[in-house]
């Protein structure tokens, strides 16, 4: 027996039942459309988070300076002299910009025009970075300090932390008192410690008068920083960047005036636990749809039961039903994940684009998401397929067609 | 013709067919009949090579059908048997055309002979006014007629009918009796279930069997 003829009557059945067909067609696109939104936007909301996380994000920033009253923004933005600030590696400082303050992981870097200093960067190690700029102080045994550069314009009191004075090799009060030389590239700043903040990075610039605080607190949290923008009255740039020098998983509070706002804290709390749910919801879904694909498979074979019989009856081979049945399910599931991916994929486009309309928050599109999630998809199918075709092929069509057609209406 | 030797069938431990012997000659009309569990319908799958035996063997045309594998199973039940339903198993939303279509698309015919030999049969069971109907619109009676259509379009030698007349009332059964006759003395063997006596009195044979085992085996006069 030909199997193009088996092809063609199985293609004929599947025109005459096409109602139930597209009853499957639909529940499975459906099933699909569902999960791959709701993985696709797990995945979106895991790359904001891994962004966010990364610094490279302002999405929880700008969530929480929507709280801002308007004379807030307003007192906020007012201050032009802080334009930019930086994290880490990241650059986003403009040559131009008068101060350039960046808080990184382990380092600090401000750029402050009237001070003369062009950049200052210490690591908790007392280690300078990158290499053109380098730290050096009048160490309590040496003779002379070392110098570098010119212009020494300014005598400033300088409080330095207990970690840069400890890795140092000094006992924080020992150093109190001594002249230090902080020298960046061409430009150094002359000063006298006049305390060490004990378990603190704090460090003031008091020649600026910008009141710039930044240090991290055991009496909060050991990873919660905070940021004091009291008298920090910058632009909406500086908002935006300020969301990006959020440390690395941390809960960070800001001060404004008379307010503090905790908001990050927990906008990155709803943003870790809404990713995670989700994430939990889409594998629910995933079994769920599994349970489904599996009930409309039986639902096709019972609705088909019949026309196997009558195939059987007719001389066709068990493993030619077999095929057909399988390559009946296996298409249709291909067919409805495929209009399946392709919707929830113009779903999250859409969601982009309004997101990022509305609230000027942008997600990356989770290719990797799509990347596993569709050959797993198709895996599931086929095995879910292959388990089914199996069984009818081992309990049904092995026995004689009156059990299998007693399967039917 | 049919030689069934030593055939026994066993679900688990239930013993359905007891090492059964027969023989039907071409051109036969044999009537199976017994009660429910007797194991008649399993006889008759397993003569029609729709079930298997436990042991035992039988014969088709000289051919050995025990030990065939799917494919050559497949194409004897193909080339050979013509099977009708008590329940018909016709599909719902095919018209009586399509139904009838099926083995003919399956043997290989070709469009222009297939519809020709769908007109043919259905003339013989007098349904050719309505092959264009629905299945799921016609009557018990009209609906096993299209079913004995469907079981002699490939023209197999021979018709395997489990209970044909069982979902149908006395004179719609009559109609279907006279048809099975027909086909018989066209020369097809027939080998039919059924519980009704009644309806073996049509046969030239009457088996009866009783929990596996055949109990009597006469000729109708």
């Amino acid at each position: 027996m030909k199997i193009s003829n088996i092809l063609f009557v199985s293609i004929q059945n599947i025109l005459h039942k096409k109602r139930a067909y597209f009853k499957v067609l639909v529940g499975f696109f459906l099933v699909f459309l569902i999960n791959f939104t709701i993985i696709f936007y797990a995945g979106s909301l895991s790359n904001a988070y891994k962004a966010f996380e990364n610094g490279n994000a302002n999405y929880a920033m700008i969530r929480a300076l929507y709280n801002f009253s308007d004379e807030q923004l307003s007192e906020l933005i007012s201050d032009s002299r802080i334009k930019s600030i930086r994290y880490g590696n990241r650059q986003y400082l403009d040559n131009d910009l008068d101060i350039d303050i960046a808080f990184g992981k382990n380092n600090l870097s401000i750029t402050i025009e009237e001070s003369n200093f062009n950049v200052f960067y210490v690591n908790k190690n007392g280690t300078v970075l990158p290499e053109n700029i380098s730290l050096a102080f009048k160490e309590k045994t040496a003779a002379e300090p070392i110098k570098y550069g010119r212009n020494i314009q300014n005598t400033e009191d300088v409080i330095i932390s207990e970690q840069i004075a400890e890795s140092l090799g000094i006992l924080p009060d020992d150093i109190i008192g001594e002249r230090i030389k902080i020298v960046c590239g061409e430009y150094e700043l002359n000063g006298v410690v006049c305390g060490v903040l004990d378990k603190r990075i704090m460090y003031t610039y008091n020649w600026c008068s910008s009141d710039i605080i930044c240090y991290q607190s055991d009496e909060i949290e050991s990873n919660v920083y905070e940021i004091s923008l009291k008298n920090f009255i910058g632009n909406e740039e500086l908002i935006e960047n300020i969301a990006k020098m959020i440390p690395e998983g941390k809960g960070v509070s800001y001060w404004f005036g008379d307010y503090i706002i905790n908001k990050i804290q927990v906008v990155e709390a709803q943003e870790e636990l809404c990713s995670k749910f989700l994430s939990f919801m889409s594998v629910i879904v995933f079994f769920v749809m599994c349970v489904y694909v599996g009930c409309n498979q039986f639902y096709l074979m019972r609705k088909n039961s019949v026309f196997y019989g009558l195939l059987k009856s007719n001389g066709v081979s068990n493993k030619n039903i077999f095929i057909i049945h399988f390559l009946e399910l296996f298409l249709l599931c291909l067919f409805s994940l495929a209009l399946g991916v392709l919707c929830s994929v113009g779903i999250l486009f859409v969601l982009q684009y309004a997101m990022a309309n509305a609230f000027s928050i942008s997600i990356s599109f989770p290719f990797l998401s799509l990347i596993w999630s569709i050959p797993l998809f198709i895996f599931v199918g086929a095995v879910l397929s292959c388990l089914l075709t199996l069984y009818i092929y081992l309990h049904i069509l092995k026995k004689p067609p009156i059990h299998l057609l007693n399967t039917g209406r | 013709m049919i030689t069934v030797n030593n055939l026994t069938k066993t679900y688990g431990k239930f013993n359905a067919l007891r090492n059964i012997s027969l023989e039907i000659n071409d051109g036969e009309f044999v009537a199976i009949i017994g009660e429910s569990g007797s194991g008649k319908s399993t006889l008759l799958n397993i003569i029609g090579q729709i079930d298997f035996p436990s042991s035992g063997e039988i014969i088709v045309d000289g051919e050995n059908t025990v030990g065939l594998d799917d494919k050559e199973t497949a194409k004897l039940r193909n080339s050979t048997f013509g099977f009708v339903f008590q329940a018909f198993y016709l599909e719902p939303t095919y018209t009586v055309y399509r139904n009838v279509e099926i083995p003919l698309i399956l043997k290989g015919m070709k469009r222009k002979d297939r519809k020709q030999r769908i007109e043919e049969v259905l003339n013989s069971v007098d349904m050719q006014d309505k092959l264009k109907n629905k299945a799921s619109n016609l009557s018990g009676g009209e609906m096993q007629r299209v079913a004995i259509a469907r079981a002699i379009a490939n023209n197999p030698p021979i018709i395997i009918a489990d209970e044909p007349c069982g979902n149908l009332d006395t004179k719609n059964g009559d109609v279907v009796m006279r048809l099975l006759r027909d086909l018989h003395e066209q020369g097809k063997t027939i080998l039919m279930v059924t519980h009704s006596y009644e309806h073996s009195k049509w046969a030239d044979r009457v088996i009866k069997l009783c929990d596996g085992k055949i109990v009597s085996d006469e000729k109708n006069n």
